[in-house]
């Protein structure tokens, strides 16, 4: 469990001081509200990442890292409910292990420092030639969605459940937005938010902590300035028609998504009832929906259900044949039917409750899940240790499904429909079965 | 306990280096079991691996003369099959003791694995009989063949993938690295019982199997039980299993393969045949070096990345990796490009450069700091340790010899491997376009 520190207004350190790992992990979030500015903090990490003041190359950044027995950075931007947070990852080895001439807590966590504090800026903005070529790059990740087809069936039901919602927004923005974006434009924006937004930095591993949070209180004085705390969203909808969208796409699979909406959210006590209950339904190989679409109606590879409580939906995901649109939407209704009318054994209750134990213990012994834990937790503002969270799973009952089950509210079908038809281009299809 | 069973010998290795013992043990059946302890962790993993993937599609049977032939994806049909016993699902028998469980197929081998935080021993007694007690009948093997057609389709609409498997097929001339390892819609259709039972007799002997735990674990008692579960079997011993490789001829089947997706921009996977096949610790060696060859080359760390980088020629989605098994071995490297001609003309420029001025020694250190670290990162999951000591223990070597070959690296290993390797006439590239409306 993390101890969490408040080391400047709206600046928290959250640590973990551990010998279990062989190296020192560490996260750090900038929160922002989703859907306002959204090219701009999706361009940050990008060209945070090019160059800083004493590293001012992305060739010189690479080699630091690898100097350092070769720790890693990363940066990106993260949905969080209707959060939109600005990401960076940074872990190092443990000097216990690679010898003396590493010091991960003066050398490495410097670096971090460096990287995002003191970035490469000419005259009033950030480096011109940084900014207009991840602009570019930026601009082809957001055109290139639509080459992933399971990720742009997700967005596309986005789009459609929450359409007049902040939640729709996708993260690195539209490529209009981003072509906007000045150099000082990015250097404002930058500023505001390090002065003004929360900001959530995680450490997981065998570190001083106090000796830390000294650094990080020196490297963020002089960026804080007037925090404003964000609002907490938790707006309940209640859906009228079910919105049925179907979308023709340049597939072989189809792609099925169905949300519905819950008023219990990530810091109601009633969470762990609803994460059992999408349990239930479709967390595991031995929910029902896997085994009732997949195994005993063999109509898809994978189907499952999963729950975003910071936002208050559950969504339900499944890859088709096209033309079993119909027979796969009938069977998952009548999945949540079962559920909400009981029928669920004793043994599906137990062996969810137990898989969901399972996984919590399991997230402990990964330094990066458990800190993405947490901070679902901070941007809630709810903090439930590990123990109290195997209680609260033990404790829910059938009947605590059925209650959850009844609150739940189908908003959206969306379909990506393919063409099965359409052979993949491009190879000799004759030689493949030449293996017979 | 089961009087029938003897002590069981364990043998203990340790690595100075990486602060970890490893327990092994040698089966009456002759299953190799190894088990390393972490106390510190909740979570207890296990695998169960055969030497058999998707490659291994010819052999001859014991007290037979003529070659068996069987249809591409049967390795990988098989790992499904297995999950359904004759007395039901295997996922729920897991899944009531709390535990999640799966498996998966590469080219080389298949393995099964559980992760359970506590009930690791009824766990493990699980894993060792659904493995072991193979029960197919025609209609499973119908309702798994719909099951894999969504899952091969599902592959087919990923352009990540098509643009790999089109590498291959330029690649190989013969090796059966060039089919998928699901197969295709088509070749699994012909997969039958018979074909299925065959292919569980043959490379389901535990001889030709391992089985490696790590976690919270005792490993006399993980010994035990696994001897126990296996003692009444008729494991009498096959002697090896003769595998037939096409023998693969130096060339490249094509220098090219262009494709159409809906993709917004062009993929471009460059690969380079290695032919200088090696196995046990020379295979690790030459892996080690040739990865680090690649990352002085192309790394982020190299001039010629940034140069590319710069010029907009690749993207934070370019990649390099090498793999190397006992049957073939090659290095790709690519990702999104405006221009794949001419990111495959820069790719030849900067090889031909590197050739002329060598690496420097601070390259060098630094490159090999970098594995190392990386290295250790890895070692935090248990499952990258229990997935990686299989496939490395299958072609002859040892995890625990990693760091030790890493180590010894020295500029001359990795600038042979620059001379010997990314040869222009072993090279293949593999292309897709967007579609054109």
């Amino acid at each position: 469990m993390f101890r969490a520190e408040e080391i400047a207004e709206g600046v928290r350190l959250h640590g973990l001081s551990t010998r279990k790992f062989k190296t020192i992990t560490s996260k750090i979030y900038v929160q922002t509200p989703l859907g306002e500015n959204t090219a701009l903090t999706a361009l940050l990490p990008l060209v945070l990442s090019r160059g800083s003041r004493g590293l001012p190359t992305m060739q010189a950044i690479a080699s630091h890292l690898a100097d350092l027995y070769g720790a890693r950075f990363g940066s990106d931007v993260a949905k969080i409910g209707e959060r939109h947070c600005l990401e960076f990852y940074y872990e190092i080895a443990d000097s216990a292990y690679v010898g003396k001439d590493a010091e991960p807590l003066d050398g490495g966590m410097a670096m971090l420092g460096e990287l995002i504090c003191r970035p490469r800026i000419e005259g009033n903005g950030f480096y011109p030639q940084y900014v207009g070529q991840e602009q570019h790059n930026l601009v082809n990740l957001i055109n290139s969605l639509i080459d992933n087809k399971r990720s742009y069936a997700v967005q596309q039901f986005y789009r459609v459940m929450f359409a007049d919602e902040p939640f729709s927004t996708y993260k690195y923005g539209t490529v209009q937005e981003v072509r906007q974006v000045t150099p000082p434009a990015l250097l404002g924006h930058y500023r505001e938010i390090m002065a003004q937004n929360p900001i959530d930095i995680f450490v997981v591993g065998d570190v001083d902590l106090v000796a830390l949070k000294e650094k990080w209180q020196k490297e963020l004085s002089e960026l804080r300035d007037g925090y404003h705390p964000l609002p907490l969203v938790r707006d309940h909808p209640t859906p009228g028609e079910i919105k049925k969208v179907q979308e023709e796409g340049d597939l072989q699979q189809g792609i099925l998504l169905m949300g519905y909406r819950t008023p219990t959210f990530y810091d109601s006590p009633d969470y762990y009832k609803l994460l059992v209950y999408s349990g239930v339904l479709g967390a595991f190989p031995h929910s029902k929906l896997s085994i009732n679409v997949r195994e005993k109606a063999s109509l898809a590879y994978y189907v499952w259900a999963q729950l975003e409580a910071t936002k208050g939906f559950l969504m339900i995901n499944a890859g088709i044949h096209p033309d079993n649109y119909a027979k796969a939407v009938e069977i998952i209704l009548d999945q949540i039917d079962a559920i909400n009318q009981g029928k669920v054994s004793s043994e599906e209750l137990e062996a969810t409750k137990r898989g969901l134990i399972n996984g919590v213990l399991t997230m402990e012994d990964n330094a990066i899940a458990m800190i993405d834990r947490a901070m679902i937790g901070a941007v809630n503002g709810v903090f439930r240790d590990t123990k109290e969270t195997i209680n609260a799973i033990r404790q829910v009952s059938k009947e605590d499904l059925i209650e959850q089950g009844r609150q739940l509210q189908l908003d959206t079908i969306y379909f990506l429909k393919g063409h099965p038809e359409d052979a993949p281009m491009g190879r000799d299809r004759g030689k493949e079965g030449a293996a017979n | 306990m089961n009087k029938g069973i003897q002590e069981i010998p364990l043998r203990r290795l340790v690595s100075q280096s990486l602060k970890e013992e490893v327990y092994h043990a040698h089966l009456s059946s002759g299953l190799d079991v190894y088990v390393l302890p972490r106390h510190e962790y909740h979570q207890k993993y296990a695998v169960f691996a055969t030497r058999y993937g998707s490659i291994d599609t010819a052999f001859v049977l014991r007290g037979q003369e003529q070659a068996t032939l069987t249809p591409a994806g049967v390795a990988h049909f098989l790992e499904h099959k297995l999950f359904e016993g004759r007395e039901g699902n295997v996922f729920e028998d897991f899944a009531s003791l709390g535990a999640s469980v799966n498996a998966y197929t590469t080219y080389g081998l298949t393995s099964y694995l559980f992760s359970a935080t506590d009930s690791f021993y009824p766990c493990l007694g699980l894993l060792v009989d659904f493995v072991q007690e193979p029960y197919f009948t025609k209609e499973s093997v119908e309702k798994e063949q719909g099951i894999i057609a969504q899952e091969i389709t599902m592959y087919e609409d990923n352009s990540d993938f098509q643009v790999f498997s089109n590498l291959m097929q330029a690649l190989y001339q013969r090796n059966p690295v060039r089919e998928k390892i699901a197969g295709t819609v088509e070749s699994v259709h012909c997969i039958t019982p018979e074909v299925l039972y065959q292919c569980h007799g043959t490379f389901y002997h535990p001889g030709n199997m391992v089985l490696f735990a790590i976690g919270a674990i005792e490993p006399e008692k993980v010994a035990r039980l696994v001897e126990e579960k296996l003692h009444n079997g008729n494991h009498s011993l096959q002697g090896e299993i003769r595998r037939l490789y096409p023998s693969e001829p130096i060339s490249v089947d094509k220098h090219r393969i262009d494709a159409q997706m809906s993709v917004a921009r062009p993929l471009c996977y460059i690969g380079f045949k290695d032919v200088r096949l090696k196995h046990g610790d020379e295979l690790l060696k030459r892996q080690l070096a040739t990865s680090l060859t690649l990352q002085l080359l192309f790394g982020k760390t190299s001039a010629l990345y940034n140069r590319l980088y710069e010029s907009g020629l690749i993207d934070a989605t370019f990649d390099t990796y090498y793999t190397a098994e006992e049957t073939f071995a090659h290095a790709v490297l690519g990702g999104s490009t405006p221009d794949p001609t001419k990111l495959e003309a820069a790719i030849l420029a900067g090889l031909r450069e590197a050739r002329e001025n060598g690496f420097t020694e601070e390259e060098f250190g630094r490159q090999k700091r970098k594995s190392i670290g990386g290295f250790l990162y890895a070692l935090n999951s248990l499952e990258f340790i229990a997935n990686n000591f299989v496939s490395t223990h299958f072609r002859g070597s040892s995890l625990f010899a990693y760091l030790d070959i890493l180590k010894k690296l020295t500029l001359e290993d990795v600038e042979r491997s620059l001379e010997e390797q990314f040869k222009e006439e072993l090279m293949a590239v593999s292309i897709i376009q967007p579609r054109l409306e």
